[in-house]
């Protein structure tokens, strides 16, 4: 590294960002330097040099106050003017904050709570900010809750800058006019006294400020801020304390226009539905001067695909706003038919916009469009420094990519735990379901036992026809039952020969109709007997297999003395 | 045709002698190659005093592959063509391995011999490297001297505080990757 030349070291730190090349600062005195160096020349930081920022409101629903939440989304250009989402501007400040704009790398928001409202700067590169004093006393804070207008003026000799609010009100059908200057080297707030100048007397009557339209920022060109209103172009002399307005160039319609400051000079750019896309300069006598025009059918005829227009030579009703231009690469931004496009001066080329994730918002907002503000900002010409008023607060890193990964994360652990959950709930169904099937078969085969068991007691209340029925087996019937009737035949001799003998007499009358009905009996008997014994055996296999509540246990217990007593009687 | 069949031959010297023969075509990567060529000083071996072989083989690639891509280019729908997406791939892939001490004297060589493209890989790669280290990671990679006194830094230390904490949203992006 101690080999490579100032000019590679140079060529590397400039890449840096702001960080990185403060803790190379730290490196070596020849490191310290160059980066030092750098910094005093004004040299751009190139990855941090040119970004924009998108803002929408949040929520179409105004608050008591009419205040709304709004959500900015940040984006670096790069040198190809795609843009991606710059995550390190991202702060927990934003969340309740308008942003107002940008002057040299600090950032102005609004800070709106209850109804009040305090301004905010911020560096995002310290990460520290500082919140303006409220307004002292002011009248003019009471007539409107919030400016018409908002300016900045920074000196690149000195490092301050003035941030301008201007009031307009009503008076005798005329327009009022107040002004209210922050001065960051006085760390206060003055008013200053304002009038409109001779030559805008005719247009003054007309003249109504639209605050959603005066409130982005205002260019400063010539000691004084130019704002663009509808038709109008407000200008606000900071010596004299003069407004002026003239009439914006001739277009027919009322879509936000761009305006920007080029080389000293003061350029206003429209997607006119007649003109087309018309970029003209304001010339010193006030006049506006056509230095570009792309007219309608070109420019329709380059539009991609996905452009709808009802009419094929003209403009959809929700297309054409002029959001950004991207000084650097002479491209110009537009928003159309809800999606950002890219318009390359040069080469009168559009290309679509990349959309970075965040901006897919676009779609769902598109009513909300004209809420959209958008500015670049930029450090070339010297950094802003953080005025000496009020005490610096550190902006707290917006947490909010970190949550989210932290909560996909914990989404993914619970998902894949409710996964394995489910498994083990849809096993223990399918358990469940085949124990319900056990116990159903269980129980049908308690009760055929008992069947069989009443039955058994039934042929042995009846054995004194045991002889009869034997010879009618052994006449009649030698096939596998026949066993069975014998081994049933010797048990009731062996066992109960004599409650048979004390009730023969009794049972003799009906000989010839219960010897017919116990043979069926018997018949019936054995085959329920093969049929437990098949089951029986297959209930074994099932036994093992599964662990049996208790009800089950007990019914199987039953079950296989029922068994043993089958086995012996075959026996 | 008969120009691809007989393809002029440029000789090249590194610092530490060894000599490299490629395509003329490949040498004119190179914009200070190039000027010399067309001064016509071919002939000779071009002595290239400040680049070690290894180098040179590495800064030799490098352009071969771009002649290839550049050659293709001219015939429509080529398949050696590349979307910025594969152009950064690449870039990513040549890079890969690279140690600090490599990239240093790639720098030099591609700085020397004015090849833009890869000394923009090269910076790069660098300042890929440098971010998100404290200053006492970067001396150690590339070896650098600390010539300040402990007073010395800690008074730059303490002038830039901010930049010396932790670095949450460079620790984020790595540790989500």
């Amino acid at each position: 590294m101690e080999a490579l030349p100032d000019e590679l070291l140079v060529e590397i730190f400039r890449w840096l960002r702001k960080k990185p090349s403060y803790r190379c600062k730290c490196v070596s005195k020849r490191w310290r330097d160059l980066i030092s160096d750098i910094w005093r020349n004004g040299d751009k930081f190139k990855l941090f040099n040119s970004g924009c920022f998108i803002q929408e409101k949040a929520d179409i629903e105004e608050d008591l106050y009419g205040d709304t939440d709004y959500s900015v989304l940040f984006f670096r250009l790069d040198d190809k003017g795609e843009m991606t989402p710059e995550e390190s501007l991202d702060f927990t400040e934003w969340t309740h904050s308008k942003m107002l704009g940008s002057c040299n790398g600090l950032l102005f928001y609004c800070l709106k709570s209850a109804g009040k409202m305090q301004y905010g700067v911020a560096d995002p590169v310290t990460r520290e900010s500082v919140l303006l004093p409220l307004y002292p006393g002011s009248r003019l804070a009471s007539i409107s809750k919030s400016p018409a207008a908002l300016g900045f003026v920074f000196d690149s000799e000195t490092g301050h800058w003035k941030l301008i609010a201007v009031y307009f009100y009503n008076r005798r059908n005329r327009i009022g006019v107040g002004v209210m200057i922050f001065d960051s080297e006085a760390g206060e707030w003055r008013t200053k006294a304002a009038r409109f100048s001779d030559d805008s007397a005719p247009i003054q009557p007309k003249f109504v400020p639209d605050s959603s339209y005066l409130e982005a920022s205002a260019i400063y060109l010539d000691g004084a801020l130019h704002w663009v209103s509808l038709e109008y172009l407000v200008m606000f002399f900071l010596e004299t304390g003069i407004f002026r307005v003239i009439r914006l160039p001739e277009t027919l319609n009322y879509y936000k226009g761009l305006a920007w400051e080029s080389e000293g000079r003061f350029y206003y750019c429209q997607l006119c539905q007649i003109l087309g896309l018309c970029i003209w300069v304001l010339d010193a006598d006030s006049s506006w001067r056509k230095t570009f025009c792309d007219p309608v059918p070109s420019f329709l005829s380059k539009l991609p695909d996905w452009f709808s227009s009802d009419e094929d030579d003209e403009f959809g009703d929700q297309c054409g706003q002029v959001l950004c231009f991207f000084e650097e690469l002479h491209i110009i931004y537009l928003f159309l038919d809800d999606k950002l496009v890219c318009y390359h001066i040069a080469e009168r080329m559009i290309t679509p916009v990349e959309h970075p994730t965040s901006l897919e918002l676009y779609s769902e907002v598109s009513s909300m469009r004209h809420f959209l503000t958008e500015w670049t900002f930029n450090v070339s010409n010297g950094r802003a420094k953080l005025p000496d008023c009020g005490t610096k607060r550190r902006l707290a890193d917006d947490d909010k990519s970190g949550k989210e990964v932290v909560s996909i994360e914990m989404f993914r652990e619970l998902s894949t735990q409710l996964d394995e959950t489910d498994e083990q709930i849809s096993q223990l169904e399918e358990n469940l379901c085949q124990r319900e099937a056990e116990l159903c078969l269980l129980e049908k085969k308690l009760q055929e036992l008992e069947e069989s068991l009443e039955a058994l007691n039934n042929i042995r209340s009846s054995s004194s026809l045991g002889f009869t029925k034997r010879e009618f087996i052994g006449e009649t019937q030698l096939d596998t039952t026949s066993d069975r009737g014998l081994v049933l035949d010797k048990m009731f001799h062996g066992h109960h020969g004599g409650y048979e003998r004390g009730q023969g007499s009794g049972w003799s009358q009906g000989k010839c109709s219960v010897s017919a009905s116990s043979t069926e009996m018997y018949r019936e008997l054995s085959r329920r007997e093969a049929d437990t014994q098949e089951r029986m055996t297959r209930w074994h296999k099932v036994e093992h297999k599964f662990l049996l509540p208790g009800s089950m246990i007990l019914t199987l217990m039953l079950l296989r003395e029922c068994a043993e007593c089958i086995r012996w009687m075959n026996n | 045709m008969s120009e691809s069949t007989e393809k002029k031959m440029v000789r090249l010297r590194s610092s530490d002698g060894e000599v490299f023969e490629v395509e003329e075509s490949v040498a004119k990567v190179a914009k200070t190659l190039q000027d010399m060529l067309e001064e016509d000083c071919a002939d000779a071996v071009i002595p290239i005093t400040c680049v070690r072989a290894p180098i040179l083989t590495k800064v030799i690639d490098y352009c071969k592959d771009q002649v290839m891509i550049s050659s293709s280019s001219s015939t429509t729908n080529n398949p050696n063509e590349r979307t910025e997406q594969e152009r950064k791939a690449w870039g990513q892939k040549f890079m890969e391995g690279v140690d600090s001490s490599t990239l240093c004297e790639l720098l030099v060589a591609s700085n020397f011999l004015n090849i833009e493209g890869l000394l923009n890989l090269g910076v790069d790669k660098m300042v890929s490297m440098i971010q998100g280290k404290y200053p006492q990671e970067i001396r150690d990679m590339f070896n650098v001297v600390n010539d300040f006194t402990p007073e010395e830094e800690e008074e730059i230390r303490n002038q830039n505080a901010w930049a010396f904490e932790r670095d949450p949203y460079y620790k984020k992006r790595s540790s989500s990757k």
